[in-house]
C-alpha cells in the first residue's frame, strides 16, 4: 500500500498556448491541478477548467461554480449555474513576473454515478490595484457523468507557466 | 512521491518563530502545516530574505475572509503593511490551539512575487472559534528563503510546523 500524491502529467507552456488537456484521469480518487508562475499574454484572461473524454471537451451548460474573489480593497462573492465551463480565477495576471499560482482538488471525476467537482484557490498580484487577487470556491457539473480528461482554456493565451496534474493515491 | 518532507520544527512560549533557509530553487510550491497547542495563537507571517534578514517593508498584501460559528463573518484585508500576512482571526478569549494550513508559490524567484493561499481556525477557551481563510502575497522581487510566524501582540505560543515541497517534472 502506498500513500502520497503522484505527478501523472505536466504542461510547461513557454510560448502563447490557447488551450490544451490532460488525460489519464481514470480513477475513483482525488486529482490535483497546480500552477505555478502561470502568466498570461494580456489583461484580464480568465481560466476555464472542463472535463472531456477522447479528447473533445463537455460543454454542456451545467457547470455551477460558488466562488469568492479577494483581493484587497475588498472581496466579492461570485456563484453562477448553467455554465459552460467552471472559471477558476478572474486573473489579472499577466507579464513582469506577476503570474498566478493556485491549486485545484478535481474529485468525483470517475465513475459516472457521482457528479464531478473542483475546490481551488489562486492568488496573484492585482496589477490594475497593486493588491493581492486571489480565487476561492467550490464547483459541481450538475449531471451524473464521467470525465476521463481535464481541458484547460483560456480567455486569452496563456505565455509561461508550469501546470502539474497529480493524483492522491 | 510529490510531497516532498523538508523541515520541522518545535517551539516554546515565544513571541516569534523563525524558520529559515527552507525555501530553494528545488521547488516552486510549498505547503506549511503549522499547529499551536496553547497560549496565543498563530497570528502573522512574514517572510525572511536570502540574508536571513525578515521583511519588514510596507508591502505585504492580503485579502481574507473571517468566519465564526455564530454567524459573525467579514472581510480583512490589508493593501500594503509591514507586519506581515494575517493568517489567523483571534478570538476574544485565550487561544486554546490552532491550525495553520497554507500553500507558499515562488518564494525563491527573484524576478517573481511571492503568493501564499491560506486557511486557519483557532481555538477559544470562552468564546467561539474563529477561521480564516484567504489569499497573500509578498510583490517585492525578494529571494525568499524563510518564514517567521508572528503571534499576535504581547502574547506567546507554543507549537511545531512541518514544511513541504511539491515536486514538479516535466513529463512531456
Amino acid at each position: 500500500m502506498s500513500n502520497g500524491l503522484v505527478q501523472i502529467a505536466s504542461k510547461t507552456i513557454t510560448s502563447n498556448t490557447a488551450s490544451f488537456y490532460f488525460t489519464g484521469l481514470t480513477e475513483d480518487c482525488v486529482y490535483l491541478l497546480n500552477f505555478q508562475g502561470v502568466q498570461m499574454e494580456n489583461q484580464n484572461a480568465d481560466i476555464y477548467i472542463r472535463g472531456g473524454n477522447s479528447g473533445t471537451e463537455d460543454t454542456t451548460a451545467q457547470y455551477q461554480y460558488g466562488v469568492v474573489s479577494y483581493y484587497s480593497p475588498g472581496s466579492i462573492n461570485n456563484g453562477a449555474t448553467g455554465q459552460t465551463g467552471w472559471i477558476i480565477n478572474f486573473v489579472n495576471a499577466h507579464a513582469n513576473g506577476n503570474g498566478f499560482n493556485g491549486w485545484a482538488l478535481l474529485y468525483d471525476w470517475y465513475p459516472a454515478t457521482a457528479r464531478p467537482g473542483m475546490l481551488h484557490a489562486s492568488a496573484n498580484l492585482y496589477t490594475g490595484g497593486g493588491g493581492v487577487y486571489g480565487s476561492r470556491g467550490g464547483s459541481q457539473f450538475f449531471n451524473d457523468i464521467s470525465w476521463s480528461e481535464v481541458h484547460l482554456g483560456f480567455g486569452g493565451n496563456i505565455a509561461s507557466g508550469e501546470i502539474g496534474l497529480y493524483k492522491y493515491v | 512521491m510529490s510531497w516532498r518532507y523538508i523541515h520541522s520544527q518545535e517551539w516554546s512560549n515565544v513571541a516569534a518563530v523563525d524558520v529559515t533557509d527552507v525555501f530553494t530553487t528545488d521547488f516552486k510550491t510549498y505547503r506549511i502545516m503549522a499547529q499551536d497547542d496553547d497560549g496565543f495563537g498563530l497570528g502573522y507571517i512574514k517572510f525572511i530574505d536570502s540574508n536571513g534578514s525578515v521583511i519588514t517593508d510596507d508591502d505585504y498584501k492580503y485579502s481574507s475572509k473571517t468566519l465564526s460559528p455564530t454567524g459573525t463573518s467579514g472581510n480583512a484585508n490589508n493593501t500594503g503593511n509591514n507586519y506581515g500576512i494575517k493568517v489567523i482571526e483571534r478570538p476574544t478569549s485565550t487561544t486554546k490551539g490552532s491550525l495553520l494550513n497554507m500553500w507558499v508559490y515562488n518564494p525563491t524567484d527573484p524576478n517573481g512575487v511571492t503568493t501564499c493561499t491560506f486557511e486557519s481556525t483557532v481555538n477559544a477557551s470562552s468564546t467561539a472559534h474563529r477561521a480564516r481563510i484567504g489569499v497573500g502575497l509578498l510583490p517585492m522581487r525578494n529571494v525568499v528563503t524563510g518564514f517567521r510566524i508572528d503571534t499576535v501582540t504581547g502574547g506567546n505560543t507554543t507549537g511545531k510546523l512541518k514544511l513541504y515541497g511539491l515536486a514538479y517534472k516535466d513529463l512531456s
